[in-house]
């Protein structure tokens, strides 16, 4: 009968912890995983605890939770965590891990920071001597009752993309893929198609297929360079294991913020932020194996956000941040605030104010469910 | 006025105290329990229920009757003239007036939703007792819920120590 009661408990990251200093019995049932995964299977969604940011050298957490769900920065201290740990790139996050690239060292660092657990990834020796590496992590759990969420101890899969082989641009990308259950790459995969682009978004996942466009540019940056924007879009399906360059809608060619979005129930859309409107794009893949562009709607900013329009003549800065899967939502940079839009809804409401003024990073949201026992010494202390 | 129709089947269900209940056999199949034993023909003419008493039985039976999906002609008729919409917002407040009973009448209710297997009975109670209790303090809680703290005073110490955060 606690189950079923504690089961019902709200998703946020307070929750378990409360009920776990209610009685041992009941951090009994808090910290058993099969009761987890039925916590985890009731609410669906885990919740959006935050975003995680390269800035310099640091990988920097900002919580978005009011307390008592607000998790503090320091909880998720990289250099804490991760002994030897000193300068890397943020290429992820997905189903509460982050995937780094440690900048000397040429190996990844696959970490949980709710558990502290990390995992060291060779680069694979196909890719070593390549100047744009993407990745992304993902769970790997097969079980159909899994609910991601809460995916510690379960397997991971890392996907490895380079947009182009060489230092040059113009020659076709290749991927490769990890599995943790393995603990070895597979065969690099290729595609004949040529990429416009060298440098990408983080790549984002729709049904199982993920997507990379060009790297939107930064919103005060003096310096564009329009040769690396452009229409194309790689795409890497897991079911096939196939990498291909496809087009997005034309007006992707001009722009220089924009996002990989789920539209629909598994279609993959497109926001394209220009002239301070959104113009919100679906492809459809007809039965024949063609695919359309469809522009779905275009929204004026401002009214989405709730501010005045843009004056006459002056040009505000705008920079679309990042995307949180799990909830469909976009992260907005806009006159040094971080707001968050509800691609389908067009909803927002703001997260943050940035600390720095002037500049803002890719954002990486964190979503996940939080246990006691994930991180702690309870299970030390009791058991 | 909607009339028990000639030739539905029934069934009966017992308490161990000895209360016999006619209902209707689609709504004891309101309970995945009831159900699996209809369907697997382990019911008799008459199925006892064990460890629910009559009191929390004939409950159980008057929720499983509110929430049974009106099929058939009167069904059909009733869905006719009342939008599905409402029909939810009706069983809403119905449910409110329902799980207005003491403690240990919802205890018992949790009880026999979770042997019995009825989902929206075992929501329903469960997340009331989860909405009673989650604003209140950890000394609020368990005394609501009669549970002792068994932690010795450094134990629970450590717990609030490492998730400071989570007893703001």
């Amino acid at each position: 009968m606690l189950r079923e009661i504690l089961m019902r408990l709200p998703p946020q990251p307070s929750s378990l912890l409360r009920a776990s200093a209610v009685c041992k019995s009941w951090l009994r049932v808090a910290t058993d995983p099969r009761f987890l995964r039925s916590f985890s299977a009731h609410h669906r969604k885990p919740p959006l605890l935050g975003v995680f940011e390269r800035d310099d050298y640091d990988i920097v957490f900002t919580p978005v939770l009011d307390p008592p769900d607000r998790i503090p920065p320091e909880r998720f201290n990289t250099r804490q965590q991760i002994r030897g740990f000193r300068k890397a790139d943020l290429l992820g996050c997905r189903q509460g891990r982050i995937l780094l690239l440690e900048m000397d060292m040429d190996w990844f660092i696959v970490w949980d920071p709710i558990t502290g657990e990390h995992h060291h990834v060779d680069i694979p020796p196909a890719f070593d001597k390549l100047s744009y590496l993407y990745g992304a992590v993902l769970c790997a759990a097969t079980d159909q009752s899994h609910m991601h969420g809460s995916c510690h101890s379960s397997p991971f899969n890392l996907v490895l993309m380079s947009p182009c082989q060489g230092y040059e641009d113009g020659t076709p990308p290749i991927a490769c893929v990890y599995s943790s259950e393995t603990g070895a790459w597979g065969n690099p995969i290729s595609t004949t198609n040529r990429c416009e682009f060298a440098r990408c978004n983080p790549g984002i996942l729709v049904g199982n297929v993920l997507y990379w466009t060009s790297k939107s540019v930064n919103a005060k940056s003096k310096y564009l360079n329009l040769d690396q924007l452009g229409d194309d879009i790689i795409e890497f399906d897991l079911d096939r294991q196939s990498l291909a360059v496809i087009k997005g809608p034309p007006s992707l060619n001009h722009s220089t913020t924009h996002q990989i979005i789920q539209s629909g129930d598994c279609d993959v859309g497109l926001a394209i932020l220009s002239h301070g409107r959104f113009e919100m794009w679906e492809r459809k893949v007809s039965c024949h194996g063609g695919a359309t562009w469809f522009l779905q709607k275009i929204v004026e900013m401002h009214t989405v956000l709730g501010l005045p329009p843009q004056a006459e003549g002056s040009v505000r800065a705008v920079e679309i941040l990042g995307y949180d899967e799990e909830n469909g939502a976009m992260f907005l940079f806009v006159d040094n605030n971080v707001y968050m839009v509800e691609a389908m809804s067009m909803q927002s409401m703001k997260l943050y104010q940035c600390s720095h003024h002037s500049y803002a990073n890719d954002i990486h949201p964190f979503t996940s469910f939080y246990a006691p026992g994930d991180c702690s010494s309870l299970f030390l202390v009791f058991w | 006025m909607a009339t028990r129709e000639a030739g539905k089947k029934m069934i009966m269900l017992k308490s161990p105290d000895g209360m016999e209940f006619e209902v209707e056999e689609a709504v004891a199949m309101e309970s995945q329990t009831i159900r699996k034993m209809i369907e697997d023909d382990c019911a008799d003419t008459a199925i006892l229920i064990p460890n629910i008493n009559s009191k929390i039985l004939s409950r159980v039976i008057e929720y499983c009757n509110k929430h049974v999906p009106t099929t058939g002609a009167t069904g059909a008729a009733a869905s006719d003239t009342v939008a599905p919409a409402a029909l939810a917002e009706d069983l809403k407040i119905w449910d409110a007036e329902f799980i207005k009973v003491n403690r240990a009448t919802r205890f018992n209710l949790i009880q026999a939703a979770s042997y019995l297997n009825i989902k929206g009975l075992l929501d329903l109670t469960s997340q009331t007792t989860i909405d009673t209790i989650s604003d209140n303090s950890l000394e609020e809680i368990r005394s609501f819920l009669s549970t002792k703290n068994d932690y010795l005073p450094e134990e629970e110490q450590t717990i609030r120590r490492e998730n400071q955060w989570a007893f703001q």
